[in-house]
């Protein structure tokens, strides 16, 4: 509005003097960019019959904003003033000021700095452009003069805007013929540029919000506005950006530019530590057959996931369903089964990841995942949420934090399993974890080497136990359960590795205490001690109510 | 001949000799780099790793006593109950199914009163 007074006031400053001739600038420029070209014309434009054979105007560009390609003396080839005489002296690090004057009145300006009263000072910011034009006959009105400029990023200057580019510090034209002096104003002096794109944001920091200690085996991959379609990267764009987050789940990139979109991409890999491996465990399989099960004969569902995200994580068999089908994807993952793609394993590939701006990551009315972000000179952190596929219980994943994101009608005690009539808590990933004591040994007994796990708590309706065993030394033979009567047990080896666990997915059922699982291994080599032959990498148990168990080995 | 009766006469002599009394008595050899001077604690042979490494556990008695293995979390990834006499024992720590990565080995009674501890790294 300011400007637009300024602008008004200056029209209006113009037309009251008694002018004869404007000397303007012509130029067209849509979406600038820094790097682009810039075309600059100054035009004379006749007003009251003026027909000068000289002309002549000092002109200053911001050698912070702009760098000057060429110049052209346009005049040259109106037609008419061919065999003009032209001359261009340049100047380096000077900058004008108008003084009291007033800065489209170019005359005036003219005369102020021939009495002395206004002029220029050193400044290397700023180079000046001294133009003169003289011919035997009249000069056609029109184009004159033309220069190019590429624009340059302002951040690098630290400079806010890119007002005052190029200016035209004064003018004046003759008719030489009968000395007559003609009062020269501009509708403009100056050129400002708006919007300009491909302003170097500085320091922009994006953070990814994952609960877990495997932040810098997280990678990120971003595309620029122009590689994508639709708010997604074209098939065969590759990332303008692309690297890895450190251990705090953040990366800072200097090379991002001010009002741009962006497309980000954040996965994770295993890296060879085994630690997706323990993404998706029994908890998550309790969780999804709690869900399942709730589905009555005629297929509705009392079950309701705390966050609608859930219903998408817990689909690990991609049918758009959560049902007994995804369970048993569950509980053969945590039998050792490779069993659905998108379910992350160590070897696997982790199909599926679901990232998004916090804000409303998670919320189905932005599709769950806010992927677009635009750095602006107000905002250049950027926090993410990351999900895997299968992690029910948000044990690897950012549980979300907008309110849209939650279930309507999630409520912890209102949830009722149909065919059982019990009371279910599935979903409820708040609930914080708790931790029981767990005594896991092993020992050399009558000649074999002996794995036992003694729980001495209640209250398990579900235990997992990944063992790897040094197979070269040991040789599986048997395992013994003693978990109750009517508990599901379930076990597998292969290779080094086994799997042992329980799990009542109907939740009525506990692990019983003492010693639930003895393993046996004959030895293939005869050792004195087992210090290191058989090692945990997951030991996790469930609670009827959902709750995660973290096993503290004694 | 001659040597014959030497041999005779030796042998009568010897045979009506005293009786000596030996007593039997359990050494371990212990390795220079395996040597604790305290009366208990644990000492590795080496502090980088590869396949197994050997381990003194020198017990203040004879009993039960627990060898563990933690990771850099301090979560136990593997844990032994080992029946072992007083003073020195050279056992293993196994490790070719561990990440690479360092851990720590602990001895502790097993009422898990530590007893020593010692770290190391593997390199497979």
């Amino acid at each position: 509005m300011k400007k637009l007074l300024t602008k008004l006031f200056l029209l209006t400053s113009v037309l009251i003097y008694s002018q004869d001739v404007r000397l303007d600038f012509d130029y067209s420029i849509t979406n600038p960019t820094v790097g682009d070209t810039i075309t600059i014309n100054i035009k004379t434009v006749d007003v009251n019959s003026s027909t000068p054979s000289l002309i002549q105007f000092d002109l200053q560009y911001n050698t912070q904003l702009v760098t000057k390609i060429n110049n052209t003396f346009t005049v040259l080839t109106n037609g008419t003033n061919s065999t003009a005489q032209t001359a261009l002296s340049e100047f380096t690090g000077y900058k004008w000021s108008d003084g009291n004057e007033t800065a489209t009145n170019l005359s005036a300006l003219y005369t102020g700095w021939n009495s002395n009263s206004i002029g220029y000072s050193s400044n290397n910011n700023f180079n000046v452009e001294r133009v003169t034009i003289q011919d035997g006959q009249d000069i056609v009105h029109g184009n004159v003069y033309q220069i190019k400029f590429k624009i340059k990023d302002r951040a690098a200057a630290g400079l806010a805007d890119y007002s005052d580019i190029v200016e035209l510090n004064w003018g004046r034209m003759i008719d030489n013929s009968d000395n007559t002096n003609y009062t020269v104003t501009s509708a403009a002096d100056n050129i400002d540029l708006t919007s300009v794109a491909g302003v170097n944001a500085g320091t922009v920091t994006i953070n990814v919000n994952s609960p877990h200690s495997n932040k810098d085996k997280m990678s990120y991959k971003i595309y620029n506005s122009s590689q994508l379609e639709n708010n997604v990267p074209k098939s065969g764009e590759s990332p303008a950006y692309s690297g890895n987050f450190d251990a705090n789940g953040q990366f800072q990139s200097t090379a991002l530019s001010l009002d741009a979109t962006y497309y980000i991409e954040i996965e994770a890999a295993d890296g060879g530590s085994g630690w997706m491996n323990s993404i998706v465990t029994v908890t998550d399989a309790y969780k999804a057959f709690q869900y399942a099960i709730a589905t009555n004969i005629n297929g509705g569902s009392t079950a309701v996931f705390e966050y609608v995200l859930q219903k998408l994580l817990g689909d690990v068999n991609g049918d758009g369903s959560n049902d007994i089908s995804d369970s048993y994807e569950f509980l053969a993952h945590i039998n050792g089964y490779e069993s659905s793609a998108a379910i992350p394993t160590a070897t696997g590939t982790a199909d599926y990841h679901y990232a998004g701006l916090i804000a409303d990551f998670g919320v189905a009315a932005n599709n769950y995942e806010t992927k677009v972000f635009t750095v602006t000179e107000s905002v250049k952190t950027f926090n993410f949420g990351h999900a895997f596929k299968g992690d029910l219980d948000f044990s690897h994943s950012t549980e979300p934090t907008a309110t849209a994101a939650k279930q309507d009608n999630f409520t912890v005690s209102s949830i009722t399993n149909p065919n059982t009539g019990q009371n279910m808590i599935i979903s409820n990933a708040s609930t914080p974890d708790e931790n029981y004591t767990l005594d896991i040994s092993s020992a050399i007994v009558d000649g074999k080497v002996e794995l036992t796990v003694n729980l001495n708590t209640t209250g398990l309706v579900g235990s997992q136990f990944n063992i790897v065993f040094d197979n070269t030394i040991l040789a599986f033979e048997s395992i013994k359960y003693d978990t109750g009567n009517e508990m599901t047990d379930f076990s597998r080896v292969q290779g080094n590795k086994l799997w042992i666990g329980s799990l009542d997915y109907n939740g009525q059922k506990e692990i019983k205490t003492g010693t639930p699982y003895t393993v046996t291994f004959n030895m293939i080599q005869t050792v004195q001690n087992t210090a290191g032959l058989i090692n945990y990498t997951i030991t996790e148990g469930v609670k009827a109510n959902g709750t995660k168990v973290n096993f503290n080995i004694q | 001949m001659k040597k014959i009766l030497l041999l005779t006469l030796s042998l009568l002599v010897l045979g009506c000799a005293k009786d000596l009394d030996y007593e039997v008595v359990d050494f371990t050899f212990v390795p220079d780099e395996l040597v604790i001077a305290e009366d208990a604690g644990l000492r590795l042979a080496s502090n980088i790793v590869h396949g197994n490494v050997d381990i003194n556990v020198k017990l203040p008695s004879a009993g039960t006593y627990r060898i563990r293995v933690l990771d850099i979390t301090n979560r136990i990834v593997s844990q032994e109950k080992i029946q072992a006499p007083k003073g020195d024992n050279i056992l293993k720590v196994y490790v070719s199914t561990l990440p690479d990565e360092s851990y720590t080995v602990e001895l502790l009674t097993n009422q898990e009163e530590l007893l020593g501890k010692d770290v190391f790294a593997i390199q497979q």
